[in-house]
């Protein structure tokens, strides 16, 4: 990049040199002047010099001294030549040739010879003369007034000379033109003063003043004010018309304004550097540069200050050596920059160390490091604590194998604005300002480590932040590629390996981490798209707080267009929880096809139980913006079975009341959501349904069967009265079987029995109006219904105890979480009936003594005409039956078993507790009994003998 | 012999008698229990 | 028994009753989560209780009881249980 720059120094150089050989003709012409026939001779030399009618007047010509007057359209003017003749005739040198006056016109060709008008120059054989070869010891010329023809203007030089080849000399020239140059370099206003001293040891040092406007093809430097302070280290081969082979040449820029459209030294840059674009109204250049050339080889140094480019409104590029390495090593064959550039431009801030080395024609090889607070590139705002790149620049195109650490500020990728992502990218950059196109080719080794990164949809419906991110640019697909000064032409696609993403669009918040799977992301700027397409093996999220998501299997895209986000979304598998402590709904796995249209997500899904039994389908949709939605459940024919599929296994609040379950259910529940609220309805329709429970103080409710429609699921509501069919409800010792029960669940942790009737001991069992609260501690109140005594004598499975008879009562239960007991439970017999005690165990206890014998032979058959039965104690335990009953029975009063039976009427109250299991048959009579029948005989025998004292 | 006739008293004769059907006695439970509690850790 | 069942009855906010089931003490400290754990245990208890009674010709209540004076017995100190009163007491 430094090449341009360089031209302005050659440019320089070749017209200084030009100068000196215009001399060289000076003083040539006075060496041909030793030619004996003076003017003429020297007219016709002159002429065959191409000088046109050359008009020669000798004005003095002695053995000594010549002096002459020229005059030729092209070159006029005096001189005088001191000369020793034998020293002119025998080596044609001449001592002092002194030029008072001199006019002629330098002709300077688009490709930079400089020729006098007319006159072809003996060109120098490029071999430095010895100094005593010289053809002459010194030359003076006082004033030199020559034109300058360039191919962009005239331009007028003067200058004076004094050399001597022995002891050296001074050269003063001035050059002012309105304008002069070639076509690619050209000079407006120009005023270049030089002085060149030329010591008698050989180096040449010399000083100029550049002021004026200096034109390249690119750009236009007004006010130039530059100085040039030069060493050429042996001036000699100069005169011969070759270059010094070293030298030192030291530019000092005080000020140039450079111009609106394109700024000279930044454009410079431009090409060279980086991609960016600058649009700088005006840019002053100041700095020094210092330039020494040895054997061939110029090598440069900034002076004693930077070149700076600084624009009105403060942007600035600075130029600086880096330590002791210089600037620029510019040879015949190769170029060496080590350059420290800083710079604050609009896009690109920050300092840069730059080494370029060019072979020959070579591309240029580039390393650079350095530190870019902030580089716009492509769209992208970059801020590069450390940035490093190493590769070359060749014909255009720049290629740099690129590693940075820094942060991504701002980035439009598509429809997503990406912002603050530390980043951490090892990426090869390729920049080819022939198709003024950057890329980012996508290679294996290429790698982008994002810490994080917050995502924004161009108009702010959505929002996300990433975690740590692991971009995988695939081979053959350019990672980023971007027109140059184009943001949005900025398109590519990279393999994404996101950890954690959490998305927020209107009311509904997704999280999802640890993700593991293949994503990619594609945007395109122009299209102002973004497609994640993504195919996720695994991975947790929650959305709104309210689902938990554990090991997504998905497949997908999701695309952002500018409005707004659609998508498809095959779930292979996701288990769905409710976010809470103790859910109330148990883990589903669902599976099938999620669309995203318009901001409203809608989904068909297949629901199983955790272990894969399906459990029906659910639809329904979701609005994005409003976080409102609907959805419902159709659970086909659900059969449960002990072990298998449960009902608690789907409502967890059923775990501890409902297990054991068997039979089939079918359900159907619709749920709508939204700002906070979750409303659900359900019908459920049981076929046989039987379970352990509820709770424990119910051993079995078997075959429920009916359609119960629940105005909500959370808490448990029924729509109103509801009937269900009981096959039976099992208490452990006692069970209503075959029941219809009217029932409410009201919402508030009660069961409100409007009316049940069960079928029992040949009569019914009627519940009204029973209030049972779900945690116990209530009574409800059975009414019992001409019963059958027969029925329960033989349910109490006493043996031998049989009965007839009907009897009602009513037999409040109370109900707490523990047990359901009777109490005061009381039957009263509505008719006369008959008891009958017979059988191994009346005889038995009527064994024991004459009081019980008579007792018993009682109860053999007894006929009451009043019987009460009061029942107490638990379902599942010590359930105490106590009968009393009064009636008539026929006793054998004299106890011998004769045939003769008296009908005594006999009050009689017995109290028979029976614990009301299966023990029956070990039954065996306790201890107080026996004493109670001897109370009773004799009783009877103090009745016998004194009937009436 | 002499026939006793008897007859129905003219007082209706009063019977008392208290029936309780004992359980087996409990004791027998305690290895069973003891068995019950260490086979099934997860709910006792 | 499960671990927030040991550290519940550890921290008496769950104890054995004489009715040979699990008792919810403090009310406020249980979690669902807990009840629902309880409620299941139980249940299970319930059933276990039926086992043993319908084994033995006992009614289950009674096998029940039986068991609870076991567990009572054997339940650590600190921890809490009923006692014949129902009350529920830190055992020494």
């Amino acid at each position: 990049m430094a090449a341009k720059g360089f031209d302005l120094l050659k440019w320089l150089w070749r017209i200084s040199a030009g100068l000196v050989l215009l001399l060289i003709v000076a003083a040539g012409a006075a060496y041909i002047w030793r030619l004996p026939l003076a003017g003429w001779i020297a007219e016709g030399q002159l002429e065959k010099l191409g000088l046109e009618d050359p008009d020669v007047t000798v004005t003095t010509l002695t053995m000594k001294k010549a002096a002459f007057t020229l005059e030729a359209p092209q070159l006029s003017g005096e001189a005088s030549v001191d000369y020793e003749f034998g020293e002119l005739w025998r080596d044609r040198r001449v001592r002092d040739i002194v030029v008072p006056r001199l006019e002629g016109t330098l002709v300077l060709t688009e490709t930079g010879e400089v020729s006098v008008e007319g006159l072809s120059l003996p060109q120098g054989d490029g071999e430095p003369q010895e100094k005593s070869g010289y053809p002459f010891r010194s030359l003076t010329v006082a004033e030199a007034n020559v034109a300058l023809m360039t191919p962009e203007g005239e331009g007028r030089l003067t200058a004076a000379i004094a050399v001597d080849p022995e002891e050296g000399g001074e050269i003063v020239l001035e050059l002012t033109g309105d304008r002069l140059g070639v076509e690619t370099l050209s000079a407006e206003a120009i005023n270049l003063s030089a002085n060149i001293d030329l010591t008698s040891d050989g180096p040449a040092t010399g000083k100029a003043t550049l002021r004026g406007d200096v034109l390249t093809a690119q750009t236009i430097a007004r006010n130039l004010d530059l100085q040039l302070d030069g060493a050429a280290g042996d001036w000699r081969p100069l005169l011969a018309g070759k270059l010094p082979d070293s030298g030192r040449l030291s530019l000092n820029i005080s000020s140039a304004s450079i111009g609106a459209e394109t700024t000279a030294v930044l454009q410079s840059l431009a090409d060279g550097a980086p991609p960016f674009q600058t649009e700088l109204d005006l840019v002053t250049l100041t700095g020094s540069v210092d330039a020494m050339i040895e054997g061939g080889v110029m090598t440069a140094r900034i002076g004693d200050a930077p070149i700076e480019a600084r624009s009105s409104e403060g942007s600035f590029l600075r130029l600086e050596g880096i330590e002791a390495e210089p600037l620029l090593v510019l040879s015949e064959d190769s170029a060496d920059v080590a350059a420290r550039l800083s710079t604050e431009l609009p896009q690109f801030a920050g300092d840069v160390v730059l080494l370029a080395k060019q072979e020959g024609t070579g591309p240029w090889e580039l390393a650079l490091a350095g530190h870019l607070p902030r580089w716009e590139i492509a769209g992208l705002t970059l801020n590069a604590d450390e940035v490093a790149a190493q590769g070359s620049y060749d014909r255009g195109v720049l290629t740099l194998e690129t590693q940075l650490a820094g942060r991504l500020q701002q980035a439009r990728l598509g429809a997503l604005t990406v912002s603050d992502a530390p980043i951490r990218a090892q990426l090869p950059v390729r920049a080819d300002f022939n198709t003024s196109l950057f890329s980012i080719p996508g290679t294996e080794d290429a790698t982008v480590v994002v810490g994080g990164a917050k995502l924004r949809s161009t108009n702010g419906s959505m929002r996300a932040t990433l975690g740590p991110t692991e971009l995988i640019p695939e081979a053959g697909r350019p990672f980023l590629s971007a027109a140059l000064g184009e943001a949005n032409s900025l398109e590519g696609g990279v393999g994404v390996r996101l950890s954690r993403i959490s998305a927020q669009a209107g009311e509904t918040q997704i999280r999802a981490s640890s993700l593991r799977g293949a994503a990619s992301l594609d945007f395109d700027n122009q299209e102002n798209i973004t497609a994640l397409t993504m195919s996720l093996t695994g991975g947790n999220g929650q959305i709104n707080n309210t689902l938990s998501l554990q090991n997504i299997v998905a497949d997908g895209q999701v695309r952002v267009l500018s409005g707004d986000a659609e998508g498809e979304l095959t779930i292979k598998g996701v288990t769905i929880t409710e976010a809470r402590e103790a859910p109330r709904v148990a883990s589903m796995k669902v599976s099938g096809p999620v669309k995203l249209k318009s901001g409203r997500v809608g989904f068909n899904l297949a629901v199983a139980g955790p272990n894969g039994t399906p459990l029906g389908t659910v639809k329904g949709q979701h609005t994005l913006e409003t976080g409102r939605g609907h959805a419902e459940f159709d659970s086909g024919e659900l059969r449960f079975v002990a072990g298998g599929l449960q009902p608690s296994k789907l409502l967890p609040p059923l775990i501890g009341i409902i297990s054991k379950a068997t039979g089939s259910l079918h359900g159907s529940a619709v749920a709508d959501w939204g700002n906070g609220g979750l409303k659900t309805s359900a019908v459920i329709s049981p076929t046989k349904l039987s379970f352990s429970g509820p709770g424990i103080t119910v051993e079995r409710t078997s075959e429920l069967t009916g359609v119960l429609t629940f105005s909500n699921l959370f808490p448990v509501t029924t729509d109103g009265m509801q009937v269900i069919e009981v096959g039976s409800i099992d208490f452990g010792s006692i069970a209503l079987p075959n029941g219809e029960v009217r029932f409410e669940l009201p919402g508030d942790d009660t069961l409100v029995v409007e009316e049940a009737v069960f079928p029992l001991f040949d009569g019914q069992m009627i519940a009204e109006k029973a209030v049972i609260g779900f945690d116990g501690g209530s009574v409800a109140t059975l009414r019992a219904e001409d019963l059958d005594l027969g029925a329960i004598l033989s349910f109490l499975k006493v043996k031998g105890l049989t009965g007839a008879g009907r009897v009602e009562g009513t037999l409040p239960i109370v109900f707490d979480r523990f047990a359901v007991r009777i109490e005061n439970g009381v039957l009263r017999a509505t008719s006369p009936g008959v008891i009958e005690f017979t059988g191994p165990t009346a005889e038995a206890a009527a064994q024991s003594n004459q009081g019980a014998r008579l007792a018993f032979d009682a109860l053999e058959f007894l006929r009451f005409s009043e019987l009460e039965a009061t029942i107490n104690g638990r379902l599942d335990g010590d359930l105490d039956f106590k009968f009393t009953f009064k009636g008539e029975s026929e006793v054998d009063l004299d106890g011998d078993g004769g045939a003769e039976n008296v009908n005594a009427p006999i009050i009689f109250r017995a109290n028979v507790e029976v614990p009301l299991i299966s023990l029956i048959n070990q039954a065996r009579l306790s201890r107080d009994t026996r004493l109670q029948i001897e109370a009773a005989r004799e009783q009877l025998e103090n009745e016998r003998n004194d009937p009436e004292e | 012999c002499a026939t006793v006739k008897v007859e129905a008293p003219d007082k209706p004769i009063e019977i008392n008698l208290n029936v309780k059907i004992e359980q087996e006695v409990r004791v027998k439970l305690d290895r069973e229990v003891e068995d019950l509690i260490s086979s099934n850790p997860d709910i006792f | 028994a499960p671990p927030i069942i040991e550290e519940a009855k550890a921290a008496c906010v769950v104890g054995e009753r004489i009715d040979g089931y699990l008792g919810i003490i403090d009310e406020s400290a249980a979690s669902d989560t807990l009840r629902r754990e309880v409620r299941d245990i139980n249940q299970k208890r319930k059933d276990a209780y039926q086992q043993l009674a319908s084994a033995n010709g006992v009614p289950v209540a009674a096998a029940a009881k039986v068991t609870a004076e076991k567990l009572i017995n054997g339940a650590p100190s600190g921890h809490c249980v009923q006692d014949a009163s129902g009350q529920w007491v830190k055992k020494p």
